[in-house]
């Protein structure tokens, strides 16, 4: 499984923190867009597919085109705003 | 002593600038900043024409376990370009209201200039990289705050020192 967990404006769109899902055919981190359709809504995917949400993988930037691993923590992160 | 510290409670600024004293006694300057949760929106979003809208108060989230370690290898960096004895930087989540405390970076070195901009590099990256993300919650009703432009020129200054 991989868990993936929501953050900001982006959790509003998902309306969930996390979700898990079977590792199956995820190949890449941007895999993810098609494998989350089923269990978040729409508006999500669509917003993730224009805007620049960075991710992270095991607590460390990744890039869209970095492998994934079955067991791994996925961050969907939009641009930070902290201090 | 932690370099790191994410909390919801307010912080002490007496109390950390003795807790950086104490882990720093070879220290000739301690520099910090405190970052304060401002009651306006800023100027450009402003119109003119109507009463000045006000913030009441932020929602901080963040994500636990990345935004510690993304804090502590911006204190690592600074530590490697402007070498100093001790940093700290303490930073709110959760509810916080309009003049409160949100933020706090100490840094305690043998001569003032490594402090100065060790605290500056180290407030400029937090900003850009760690993990949070704020909410404002005022007259204008709610949003997510998204990276600024100048936060983002204060790192591309860093980049070509």
């Amino acid at each position: 499984m991989i868990k993936v967990l929501f953050f900001a404006h982006l959790r509003d769109l998902a309306n969930t923190e996390q979700i898990e899902i079977p590792a199956g055919d995820i190949t890449y981190v941007r895999d993810l867009l098609d494998a989350m359709q089923p269990f978040v809504p729409l508006e999500l995917i669509d917003a993730l597919r224009e805007e620049s949400a960075l991710v992270s993988v095991n607590h460390k930037y990744a890039a869209w085109d970095a492998e994934l691993h079955d067991g791994a923590e996925v961050g969907i992160l939009p641009p930070v705003s902290g201090g | 002593m932690k370099s790191v510290f994410i909390c919801e409670e307010n912080f002490d600024v007496g109390e950390e600038y003795a807790r950086v004293c104490k882990a720093a006694p070879q220290a000739g300057a301690v520099v910090f900043f405190v970052g304060l949760v401002r009651d306006l929106y800023d100027l450009e979003e402003v119109d003119a024409d109507t009463a000045r809208p006000t913030i009441d108060y932020l929602e901080l989230e963040h994500y636990p376990g990345m935004t510690e370690t993304l804090c502590q290898e911006i204190v690592d960096d600074a530590r490697q370009r402007y070498p100093f004895d001790v940093a700290r930087v303490v930073h709110r989540v959760g509810r916080i209201y309009a003049h409160e405390q949100i933020v706090m970076v100490s840094v305690a070195s043998r001569h003032r200039d490594n402090a100065f901009h060790a605290a500056q590099f180290i407030m400029d990256y937090l900003k850009i990289r760690a993990t949070f993300w704020k909410k404002e919650v005022g007259t204008k009703g709610q949003h997510w705050l998204g990276r600024k432009g100048k936060d983002v020129r204060a790192i591309e200054r860093w980049e070509a020192k």
